[in-house]
């Protein structure tokens, strides 16, 4: 099973292209090697009759059949990738209806970039709020992040969860997933933000719900609460 | 110009001064192909830094140097090697393969060259002094002000790198102008566009691409540089900031790509006949093809923001449009492949290069429309799968077929054939270190890209092999250059048509005369070629055998005068002052030569038969003018309606009286341009001269009035960076729009003080007028963009 809903999401459409895009590219490998094997010339071979010799330029050669018949069977096999993508991205792109009830069963946290290191926020970014490193969050929750900058361009980037999105300053970004299983994964800055750019990353640790919890209380009252 | 025989002028001297079509174009082959190994070179270091987990203390270049090597490597592959290198092939074959002597406009294209080859030393200076490192996309606010509001990139060879930009940009305009009118009003009597051979077709188009791409360029690169250098806020702020950068850069971008393609497309169609001894098959559904996908290149660009937090509306109509420009390639690919069946396939070197760079396009091809969906590239955006995607077609479509094309027309340019055996040998290891090279990194998709180094463990082996097929690929190119190097001197004798070709650069001997053709050839309805025969298209008059004609030194002066003066604006205005000296003395020097291009009578051009080249060339370059100022418009446009209510109220800060009366004295110079140009038509020269000496004057007074106003603006505290917030946005966009036209107006003053000083001398006058209606042509759309701005600013 895969370690988050967005990497299971993400796996059956790129199944589909990854099978697609190896049985096609073979095929036309295939095609191709036959047709230089077979038409490779050697001395005895004759000239053909429509050969372009100086002083004529040449006739059409073809019918627009067979290009006919790959433009459609293309046009099949892309709208169908075309299709998959955009049930993806509906599936992805919004925060689940669920969670903006009060209150909400969501975990929502903010998530700073910053040359050349993530922190974390999960009581709102206002004075005094406590900053994480490293990112831990439950499993079997749905947990959004409220991504940006505070100075260049990064990315966030859940490698094992498929997911990301660029931290912009000025903006907020958000992206949400519900991780599946318990373990240790990678965060790591997806746009070049400087030299150092290649530090930063930091881990994710997907806890059950019970660790979480006795961690989250330890590490995460406001100051002066 | 001077008309002299090859024997008697020094090299150092025709090389400088040329502007024979075949002579610029081996100029463009040599620096391209040094560009290409010192790129390559810059690729070994980064491979080698990345071939295993190292970190800081094991590396070999520190962590600056290796994204100022990334950077440079992009820059240079990308804009100093693919697209100079296939122009390098356009120069030398056009004017062949369509049946004319040289280019429309040769000083232009000689200063094309020059223009290209100072860019290259911006560059080289820049990665010397300390050259940019933040990829070749440039991303603000990383290249602004994004480090807490200073530069984060204060590089003083930045500024450099965005003057080779700008030289660079002005090299392109200038050729896409030059190719367009060549194409379309040159070709040899009888030389239907449906006659033309598949690399001049491409190479039209692509020009086309090239106008309307690169404004956007330019745009940004001018945006860029006043923000880092004048205080203005455009990439700083959130109103403007990243997304604006990226919509600018990459509606450039994604054409770019293409345009370093497309040429190479094209000889691969050359190629494919030659060595397969039938025609290509679907030749028309080719071309047609090409000018689709160019047309949809332009509205796909989004896809290189798919994860920036757009709208995911928006994402999908890009995935959509990215998706659908896979089906012109596709039609591309098929036919080509197509081509094969029931031919005489004959894999000489040439064709080797020409069916490898087809099969590895189909590779990256394929791995492209994976990036074209939105879901996916949130796992693949930034990473390995994108790189090597874009190598596979860029190097392996792009840069493995234009190699054929050296080998193809090798024997063309130097009269001499290379040795076949080492040109398979390299084309082998060549396929096999490429595929070795970027195959693996199509595994590490996890992998970000330009990172110093990295500690996952699992990325090691894939980037192990990377490194020893890199070594491979690039140790392979040294049997490239040996063999045509050793060649030049060794080769057997190339006759004319050494590859039986049939297009019409293989009629004329190797290396070809300096005229290219005895006589134009005549081409009938039937696609029958006739060299010789009843033509007035003969050697023109005065001509020898052995005469090389045409040099001029004014191209490379004023491309001098451009560079020096860009530097001394960055560095110190002393050295600016001593490029405007030089550029004057150059532009009175070019403006007053006697330069004759000779015109062939009976040149096929349909559809413009009855426009002169002049002013095909100018229409065709205010094109260019349109997408530039249409990107700083839009500019202006989105961050303002970013800004939202906070721009300041109509007439409070901009004074619309002198905005009103700058538009009063605009329309009424427009107007007395118009009169000159009917005064000159009558013979008046009087008439002439009071029309151009007014508008020259409303042209004065329109500048005066502008820099009364900005004195005016600037001494109540608006500057190009104001104090209060609210009018950061407004100051920074309406200095930079109203800075770029007040730069065109100036340009025009210069000119009308040119025809000025030759109206006196009795030039312009009847048939002769036609420059005067030129310089309206360029007049009037200058005051057409005034007549934008003044609303946008003053009124709204």
């Amino acid at each position: 099973m895969a370690v988050s809903n967005t990497a299971d999401l993400f796996f059956q459409l790129w199944n589909t292209f990854l099978f697609l895009g190896i049985v096609i590219g073979a095929f036309v490998f295939a095609v191709m090697g036959f047709l230089l094997v077979k038409y490779r010339a050697n001395d005895s071979t004759p000239e053909p009759e429509d050969v372009p010799v100086m002083g004529r330029l040449p006739t059409h050669r073809g019918h627009v059949r067979t290009l006919l018949v790959s433009v459609t069977l293309s046009t099949i096999i892309l709208s169908v990738l075309i299709f998959g993508t955009f049930s993806v991205i509906d599936q992805i792109s919004s925060v689940p209806a669920q969670c903006n009830v009060t209150p909400s069963p969501c975990m929502r946290i903010n998530a700073v970039g910053e040359r050349f290191r993530w922190t974390f926020y999960y009581n709102g970014t206002g004075t005094g709020a406590a900053g994480h490193p490293v990112l831990r969050i439950p499993i079997g929750k749905t947990v959004i992040l409220d991504v940006t900058s505070v100075d260049v361009v990064h990315n966030l980037t859940i490698i094992e969860y498929k997911i990301k999105t660029d931290a912009v300053p000025g903006r907020i970004n958000t992206i949400w997933f519900n991780a599946t299983q318990v373990g240790t994964f990678r965060i790591q800055c997806f746009e070049l933000c400087g030299n150092q750019h290649w530090t930063m990353y930091t881990p994710l640790f997907a806890m059950d719900p019970t660790s979480f919890a006795s961690w989250f209380i330890t590490n995460n009252t406001l100051a002066g609460a | 110009m001077h008309r002299v025989s090859a024997t008697s002028t020094p090299a150092w001297k025709r090389w400088l001064t040329t502007t024979n079509h075949k002579d610029v174009g081996i100029l463009y082959l040599v620096t391209s192909l040094l560009f290409f190994v010192t790129a390559g070179i810059m690729a070994l270091f980064i491979r080698t830094q990345l071939a295993v987990p190292r970190g800081t203390s094991n590396s070999i270049v520190t962590q600056l140097q290796y994204t100022q090597l990334v950077t440079t490597h992009g820059l240079l592959m990308i804009l100093w090697f693919l697209s100079p290198f296939a122009f390098a092939f356009a120069n030398y074959f056009i004017p062949l393969q369509i049946g004319a002597r040289d280019l429309a406009f040769p000083r232009l294209n000689s200063m094309s060259y020059w223009f290209y080859f100072f860019s290259g030393i911006a560059m080289g200076l820049s990665f010397l002094i300390g050259a940019p490192n933040t990829g070749w996309t440039l991303y603000a606010p990383l290249t602004d002000r994004g480090c807490g509001g200073t530069l984060c990139t204060a590089l003083g060879g930045f500024d450099l790198g965005a003057i080779g930009l700008v030289l660079m940009v002005t090299s392109i305009t200038m050729s896409s102008v030059n190719f367009i009118v060549t194409i379309l009003k040159m070709r040899a009597p009888g030389m239907k566009l449906k006659f033309m051979p598949l690399f001049s077709w491409t190479v039209l188009i692509t020009v086309f691409m090239m106008l309307y791409a690169f404004p956007s360029l330019l745009a940004g690169a001018l945006i860029l540089f006043a923000d880092r250098n004048l205080g203005t806020q455009y990439f700083s702020l959130p109103q403007g900031g990243f997304l604006l950068w990226a919509n600018i850069f990459w509606f450039f971008g994604h054409p770019e790509v293409y345009i370093v393609l497309f040429p190479a497309i094209g000889l691969v169609g050359d190629i494919l006949p030659t060595f397969t001894r039938r025609p290509l098959y679907g030749a028309k559904y080719i071309v047609m093809s090409i000018a689709a996908a160019a047309v949809i290149s332009f509205i796909v660009w989004g896809h290189h923001m798919f994860v920036t937090g757009v709208n995911p509306l928006v994402t999908k109509i890009f995935t959509v449009s990215t998706v659908a420009v896979s089906l012109p390639f596709d039609v591309m690919t098929i036919a080509m492949i197509e081509s094969f069946v029931k031919a005489k396939i004959k894999l000489k070197t040439p064709a080797l290069f020409a069916i490898g760079s087809i099969a590895l396009f189909i590779i990256g091809g394929i791995t492209g429309v994976f990036l074209a969906s939105v879901a996916l590239d949130h796992d693949l955006r930034g990473g390995y799968w994108v790189v090597a995607h874009f190598h596979y077609v860029m190097v392996g479509g792009s840069a493995m077929a234009l190699i054929g094309g050296l080998y193809y027309w090798y024997p063309k340019i130097t009269g001499r054939m290379f040795n076949e055996r080492i040109g398979k040998i390299h084309f082998l290891l060549s396929f096999i270190g490429f595929n070795l090279l970027y195959f693996p990194m199509f595994f590490v998709s996890d992998m970000p890209r330009r990172i110093f180094t990295y500690d996952v463990t699992a990325w090691a082996p894939w980037n192990e092999l990377a490194t020893l097929g890199a070594f491979i690929f690039g140790g392979a190119q040294i049997l490239l250059f040996l063999n045509l190097r050793r060649s030049l001197k060794n080769g057997a004798v190339a006759g004319s048509n050494p590859w039986n070709g049939h297009t019409l650069e293989w009629s004329v001997p190797s290396p070809p005369p300096g005229y290219d053709f005895e006589q134009i050839p005549r081409i009938t309805e039937d696609g029958i070629v006739h060299f010789s025969g009843p033509s007035s298209a003969h050697i023109p008059n005065g001509h020898t055998h052995t005469t090389m004609s045409h040099l001029s030194q004014w191209p490379l002066l004023i491309a001098a005068a451009a560079f020096v003066f860009l530097v001394g604006a960055v560095f110190t205005i002393i050295i600016a002052l001593v490029g405007v000296a030089l550029g004057v003395y150059a532009l009175y020097g070019y403006g007053r030569e006697r330069f004759v291009a000779e015109e062939e009578p009976g040149a096929e051009s349909w559809p413009f038969n009855n426009v002169p080249k002049l002013k095909l060339g100018v229409w065709v370059f205010l094109g260019s003018e349109v997408i530039f100022f249409s990107v700083l418009l839009g500019a202006y446009l989105f961050v303002r309606t970013n800004v939202g209510t906070t721009w300041p109220q109509v007439d409070s800060v901009f004074n619309i009286d002198r905005g009103f009366l700058n538009t009063i004295i605009l329309l009424t110079s427009s107007l007395t341009a118009v009169l000159g140009l009917s005064f000159a038509n009558a013979g008046s020269k009087n008439g002439l001269l009071a029309s151009l000496i007014t508008t020259l004057a409303l042209g004065a007074g329109f500048l005066i009035n502008k820099g009364l106003e900005w004195r005016e603006l600037f001494s109540s505290g608006f500057t190009f960076n104001p104090a209060s917030t609210n009018l950061k946005v407004p100051a920074t966009t309406y200095f930079i729009t109203t800075g770029a036209h007040g730069i065109h107006v100036f340009a025009g003053l210069v000119m009308m003080v040119y025809l000025i000083s030759m109206t006196l001398k009795g030039h312009y006058l009847k048939e002769d007028s036609t420059t005067i209606e030129h310089f309206g042509l360029y007049w009037h759309f200058v005051d057409i963009v005034w007549i934008f701005l003044f609303p946008l600013f003053y009124l709204l």
